[in-house]
């Protein structure tokens, strides 16, 4: 797979050439970083009842960066924490909406016909509705979902999306010489489908990703701090803005450092996602 | 002589704007197995529609084809797939018509593996053969095709082709790409495969400077129907149709 490898390469040579999508790499890769170690790096228990009455809101300071919140808990330290569930389900919400929406897309757009018609007619008619609302509908449905269920909900609510993606880009190349080539030599469809379809479309693949990635976290924050997300004591980012929420004015760090995990985060992967975008860009020059 | 391929009253069309569009207006046709027959015609005139549709790429509208007595249009998916084997087919721009993610290597294999004909190192084997066979490197198996140039991608287009062992090869303006001392290289191996390897060739071009001195016989396409079928000599020297009279006119004849 060196190939592959050089391709990544080149890839990304072309795709970061300028700082702001060096300096959202650096950050973005911290912020894992610190998200992914939490359990080694943070300084506190993000849980932990200290003696509260002392602890209590306090300001950020050496001991404390990002202050503390009325229980007397660390900011930072929960953050850290609510950013491995935060991440994490966005992560498999995207897994999800990703291995749906592709396989749905692909299928559609090579099969075409009436099979097209009736799989794209069932992803528009799951895009036809606003994705909060179908998302407030099913929490509503489900009781304390775990933030594995969270993830299932936030992937089945976007693989529409991806699918149309998957979907239009299958047509384009469907109609390329070498996938005739390919029928001509009476190579079978599916093999078609994996040797030449499939690794066509993965670039847009893993940008529709990333920006569904970037997506995807403030809807989980959104949800969770509607108290339709997580419930306590597992903590998002989300949750830890509602916990802070009423609280806001007289202790702003409760509401501002959750919220700049979420804005950093986003922001980085988006530029990231963008950068990719107009490297495989089609209408580019290929090399 | 007996026919390969013979083609009777065949209609292709595709739907339009308003209707459906003949691109292939009742053609019949045969072709001998050993010849080359060339199939010329302005672009638009339905020689691809054609040669795909004996192919069976495209579904043709009416009409019948068969293959060595074979009835084409009636065989179910597993024994098309199975005749795909014997009649192949070169397109014209060999940078659509090769998968620029793949390797050469890979992309020479596809015909191998889906008919099951080597495995592994016989395989590898059976690969670095045809890249000889049409000029190019046993090392060129591990390279993409964006490192060719446009007749070596046409070489190893054809290697792809020649990998299944076909009797029949269509070549849809396979050298029309090419400028001309790279058309007349691809053309001179060409002839010697179909030399050594008894094919038959249905030879598109939009060029009858091309066809001379190359095809056996010429058929020329206008307007989806076959206006002139004619052994090259006698087309050249003594064009019976008015069509094939003024697409002679417009042909610069430079001795091939």
């Amino acid at each position: 797979m060196s190939a592959a490898t050089r391709r990544i390469r080149a890839l990304a040579r072309e795709a970061f050439p300028d700082w702001p999508s060096r300096v959202a790499i650096a950050v973005l890769a911290l912020v894992l970083l610190a998200v992914l170690f939490a359990p080694l790096l943070a300084p506190y228990d993000p849980n932990a009842l200290a003696d509260f009455v002392r602890d209590q809101f306090l300001a950020p300071s050496m001991h404390h960066p990002f202050g503390t919140d009325q229980a007397g808990r660390d900011v930072l330290s929960r953050v850290m924490h609510g950013g491995r569930v935060s991440l994490g389900v966005a992560a498999l919400s995207v897994v999800v909406s990703v291995a749906v929406g592709a396989l749905w897309g692909a299928v559609a757009g090579f099969a075409g016909g009436v099979f097209d018609a009736t799989l794209m007619r069932v992803s528009d008619a799951v895009l036809a509705f606003p994705r909060i609302l179908l998302l407030l509908l099913m929490t509503s449905l489900v009781r304390a979902p775990s933030a594995a269920g969270i993830a299932l909900l936030l992937g089945i609510t976007s693989w529409p999306g991806m699918s149309r993606l998957v979907r239009a880009e299958v047509r384009h190349l469907r109609e390329q010489d070498y996938v005739l080539a390919a029928r001509a030599l009476g190579v079978p469809w599916w093999r078609t489908l994996r040797t030449h379809l499939l690794p066509g479309v993965a670039p847009q693949v893993s940008v529709a990703a990333a920006l569904a990635f970037a997506s995807v976290i403030p809807l989980e924050a959104t949800l969770s701090f509607l108290g339709l997300g997580l419930h306590p004591p597992a903590a998002s980012w989300g949750n830890i803005l509602l916990d802070g929420a009423d609280q806001a004015a007289a202790h702003w760090w409760l509401v501002l450092f959750p919220a700049l995990a979420i804005v950093v985060t986003v922001v980085c992967v988006n530029t990231i996602g963008e950068r990719l975008q107009d490297a495989i860009d089609p209408r580019r020059v290929a090399p | 002589m007996s026919a390969l391929v013979a083609v009777r009253d065949l209609v292709v069309e595709y739907a339009a704007r308003h209707g459906r569009r003949r691109a292939v207006d009742g053609v019949s046709l045969d072709i001998a197995r050993g010849e080359t027959l060339a199939l010329v015609g302005e672009s638009g005139s339905g020689k691809t529609s054609l040669g795909r549709a004996i192919l069976r790429l495209v579904e043709p509208a009416s009409g019948g084809v068969t293959f060595d007595g074979i009835d084409v249009r009636a065989l179910g998916r597993e024994p098309l797939r199975a005749l795909r084997r014997r009649m192949q087919v070169v397109f014209q721009d060999p940078k659509a018509s090769l998968d620029p993610r793949l390797t050469v290597g890979r992309i020479v294999r596809e015909g191998i593996d889906a008919h099951r004909l080597a495995r592994g190192r016989d395989a590898d084997a059976r690969v670095e053969r045809l890249l000889d066979d049409v000029g190019l490197a046993a090392a060129d198996v591990a390279r993409h095709p964006h490192e060719f140039s446009g007749g070596q991608r046409q070489r190893i287009a054809i290697a792809r082709a020649l990998a299944v062992e076909p009797e029949f090869l269509v070549l849809d303006e396979a050298v029309s790409a090419l400028d001309s001392t790279v058309r007349a290289q691809v053309l001179a191996l060409l002839a010697s495969l179909q030399a050594t390897r008894a094919l038959t060739y249905l030879f598109i071009a939009h060029d009858l400077a091309v066809v001379e001195g190359f095809a056996t016989r010429v058929a020329v396409m206008h307007e989806g129907r076959i206006v002139e079928c004619a052994p090259a000599r006698a087309l050249f020297s003594a064009p019976t149709h008015d069509y094939t009279r003024a697409l002679l006119a417009a042909t610069p004849r430079v001795p091939w």
